[in-house]
């Protein structure tokens, strides 16, 4: 008997529900279906395949092996127009796409991280091949990464030959040009493209960046549309109900509190950052506070900012600054704690801390607060966080438990670096939001108490901290509509060296052994089972007020035909 | 010697032996308070007059705070308390105290646990260490189980082979002791709860490391890196310190995962040259001189 692990099924279906999912992870559950069927696919591991190979080709539609899986998957004799698309795809990726010569050449530097040379080989590449899609997807991606966006700007115009009207992939081509548009932010042009690509073929990513455009062009009602028909074609995609659902309520411009009727402590701590502390601190004095009362603890830097700091009261002339200057550096969950223990916390409503190296919008204090006061059982409410670098990328959303066994506690993964449009910009519940900008409730904060210790100098404290508030109760809520942009590119940094690497694992066992199993267990069973109530209720209410009419009824959370 | 690394802007030297150097005693302390008690009970029995007790409150929440403050005046002629609101972890504990500005005027820096008992000429003993050998840049001693009979806990550690080196690493730990380990003798490092340093240690070495927090080998990465600065560490069986904690079977699930974790965070911290140099110095066990009689323990 083969059949598809009930693990791999409950893992891909909680990360549909999360909306967390990457070509690459889509690629991994194929593999693993695929391993684990040896040949023999039962329905579930059917309704599975089909699943990530239908979203996989929405993201990537020029991959022949998932085109080739895909036209297997269809009952046999199948000839309507999917399939007839799917086979013109076929025969085209066959002829114009290739890797050898150049581009042989050009994906041995792309292994290697080597940007320049990799993209120099890829142009020669498409000049000798022009109608090579993967080539340009390749360029695309390049530019995208190395922000050369008018340098692929050009060479998009000089391909716009090669994929006319009578090309299979010229809703590719013009979906990419949108992407590009958006992400210039020429909002009118990456309409228009946009909406010429639907023209050539309706594709999921393309009509949720439309809707996206339309969102910020003004105009929701054709966003609500596009985003209709996105769901039209696959009915799974948990983000765009809640992208839908926000933009219905008006949750996306709404949720703010009064900061002159709360009382507002902001802490922060610093070590050896002087020109990134400043620039974060000068940026903070723009932004609304009200009163805010803001504690500042300098962990014995050597590079000047003690020095600073006795001078930073004057930035905030509306605000009492606090600073502590300590004779060394206790590390960050230590930090916190000092910070917490300070008696300015015994009468405040709200203590938001602050890394020293965000960049934040002027309205995030009342919109956090805001927040907090629409979940009235959440203990903290955090942001979306991006990387500093142009064009904006995704560096840290929402988290959930992923996998947990009695030696492995780890959260899920978040599309860092995937370009950031809008894709996450909602509101919801969820088991730990990112520590370099978030706001608690003082009481709850209080009554959780200390960060660990333990995971000095950093990273995990955070998360642990949301664990535990989390365990007794109370709800973690992001809130995608507030941006922060965190200029330490968290994560991939800390792998940098053999010594922060060996900080991370052992931090990882530490977090893994301090929670009992079964605990934690419960604790995703019952964060999924909210969160799913959360989103099940959001299509209902959209459906109920007419905005689904044209999309299918679908079992979120389960697997089925 | 092993002289793997260099500081430029701070040298190491080798100690010149002078007129009763002047000590500086950290005791950092975290809810202990009847321990503490004995410990600084045996210490105020101390043979040597020029030292100073330092004792770190790292934010105890049991009688701690204020049975130190009751200490003040009555048992040691200078006493300095430093009462912190959290507690901030050892390692940054050590550093906090070794930060001290103070400090510019000792010699030698000594930390003890918060639940050990001291033999009265213990600081005499370290002092005399270091005058005969002037490489040290630490000197520990012989640590005991409490009750009788006498169990040995450590008697400095020696990494006995490259690979896997951090489960190779011979103490002594849990065998019976009758005297076998009587004598002075280099290690790669000394137990933490009872060593002394040369003040100019952390100069060159720098602080502790914070990721070994709240504690766990933060000493043993801190003296195998002072090693790899050209440092001795120096055993010395004469010193009897007796450690009131409680055996390694009978510790806390919590201890256990923090040591095995600290192990990971350790392990990328030193190059394998670097641990194949220590392992090269072939640092020899002193043959036992009283042991002919003794049963080992297991």
């Amino acid at each position: 008997m083969s059949g598809t692990n009930g693990h791999v099924k409950n893992r891909f279906c909680a990360k549909m529900r999360e909306g967390n999912l990457s070509l690459h992870t889509y690629l991994s559950f194929v593999n693993l279906i695929l391993e684990q069927a040896k040949g023999r696919l039962d329905r579930d591991g059917h309704a599975l395949l089909s699943r990530a190979l239908r979203q996989a080709y929405a993201l990537k539609p020029l991959d022949s092996s998932i085109i080739e899986l895909l036209l297997r998957l269809l009952p046999a004799g199948n000839d309507d127009a999917y399939a007839e698309k799917l086979r013109r795809e076929r025969m085209y990726v066959k002829k114009h796409v290739t890797s050898d010569g150049k581009k042989k050449i050009a994906l041995g530097y792309l292994e290697k991280f080597d940007y320049a040379r990799a993209l120099d080989c890829f142009m020669d590449a498409l000049t000798q091949n022009s109608r090579d899609i993967d080539t340009l997807l390749y360029i695309y991606e390049i530019c995208i990464h190395e922000g050369k966006l008018d340098e692929l700007q050009a060479v998009l115009d000089n391909a716009a030959e090669s994929f006319g009207p009578d090309n299979p992939y010229c809703f590719f081509f013009l979906g990419k040009q949108g992407e590009l548009a958006f992400v210039q932010n020429d909002l009118e042009r990456a309409e228009h493209m946009l909406e010429q690509s639907q023209g050539r073929g309706m594709n999921t990513v393309f009509a949720n960046l439309l809707a996206e455009t339309r969102l910020r062009l003004g105009k929701k009602r054709q966003a609500l549309e596009a985003w209709e028909q996105s769901l039209g074609m696959d009915g799974f995609q948990v983000p765009v109900y809640l992208k839908m659902y926000d933009a219905v309520s008006g949750q996306d411009n709404g949720a703010v509190e009064n900061l002159s009727d709360c009382a507002i402590n902001i802490l922060m701590y610093t070590y050896n950052k002087l020109d990134m502390f400043r620039q974060t601190l000068e940026r903070l004095a723009g932004t609304e506070l009200g009163a805010a009362r803001i504690l500042l603890l300098e962990n014995s830097c050597t590079d000047g900012t003690r020095d600073y700091l006795t001078s930073v009261q004057d930035l905030f002339p509306n605000n009492t600054v606090k600073v502590i200057n300590l004779p060394t550096n206790i590390g960050a969950p230590a930090a916190r704690n000092w910070l917490l223990a300070q008696p300015e916390n015994r009468s405040c409503d709200f203590i938001a801390y602050l890394d020293d190296d965000v960049i934040l919008q002027n309205d995030w204090l009342k919109r956090l607060a805001g927040t907090l006061k629409k979940f009235p059982r959440a203990a903290v409410a955090g942001t979306k966080v991006v990387n500093q670098y142009r064009p904006k990328t995704i560096q840290y959303i929402y988290r959930f438990f992923d996998e947990i066994a009695d030696d492995k506690l780890r959260l899920s993964s978040h599309h860092a670096n995937d370009l950031d449009v809008g894709q996450f910009d909602f509101v919801r519940q969820c088991l730990s939001v990112m520590g370099c900008c978030h706001l608690f409730r003082a009481d709850a904060l209080l009554e959780v108490g200390e960060f660990d210790v333990r995971f000095s100098p950093s990273q995990v404290d955070d998360i642990d901290h949301d664990v535990l508030a989390a365990a007794k109760g109370y709800e973690i809520v992001y809130n995608g509509f507030i941006e922060t942009i965190h200029c330490q590119k968290s994560g991939k940094d800390a792998f940098k060296n053999r010594a922060a690497w060996g900080n991370v694992r052992g931090n990882d066992f530490k977090f893994a052994m301090k929670h009992y199993t079964r605990d934690m267990l419960e604790l995703k069973a019952i964060t999924e089972t909210r969160d799913t109530q959360y989103v099940k209720s959001k299509i209902r209410e959209l459906r109920t007020a007419g905005y689904l009419t044209t999309v299918p009824e679908v079992p979120i959370g389960i697997i089925e035909n | 010697m092993v002289s793997l690394r260099t500081n430029d802007h701070s040298c190491k030297t080798r100690y010149a032996a002078k007129e009763s150097p002047r000590v500086h005693v950290f005791i950092y302390t975290f809810n202990k308070a009847r321990e503490l008690r004995e410990t600084l009970g045996s210490l105020q029995k101390t043979d040597y007059a020029n030292y100073k007790v330092f004792i770190l409150n790292n934010g105890s929440t049991d009688s701690t705070e204020r049975y130190i403050y009751s200490v003040r005046q009555r048992m040691f002629s200078e006493l300095k308390i430093i009462n912190l609101p959290i507690n901030i972890g050892a390692p940054a504990a050590r550093n906090w105290l070794i930060h001290d500005p103070e400090n510019r005027y000792a010699d030698f820096v000594v930390y003890l646990d918060d639940d050990i008992l001291l033999p009265p000429h213990w600081l005499q003993e370290m002092v005399k260490t270091f005058e005969e050998h002037p490489d040290a840049g630490v000197v520990g001693a012989k640590i005991l189980f409490a009750g009788s009979p006498k169990i040995i806990q450590h008697t400095g550690g020696i990494i006995t082979q490259a690979e896997d080196w951090i489960h190779n690493i011979s103490a002594h730990s849990f065998e019976r002791d009758c005297g076998q380990h009587d004598y002075t003798a280099r290690r790669h490092y000394v137990m933490g709860c009872a060593h002394m340093y040369r003040k100019e240690v952390f100069d060159v070495v720098g602080d502790y490391d914070l990721r070994f927090s709240p504690t766990q080998f933060d000493e043993v990465e801190h003296q195998i890196r002072m090693r790899l600065y050209g440092y001795d560490a120096l055993y010395n069986g004469f010193i009897e310190v007796v450690h009131m904690l409680k055996s390694g079977l009978q510790q806390s699930e919590a201890a256990k995962v923090s040591r095995e974790a600290n192990r990971l965070k350790m392990l990328p911290l030193f190059s394998e040259q670097e641990i194949a140099a220590l392992v090269q110095e072939n640092l020899t066990e002193q043959e036992p001189t009283t042991a002919s009689r003794c049963n080992y323990g297991q």
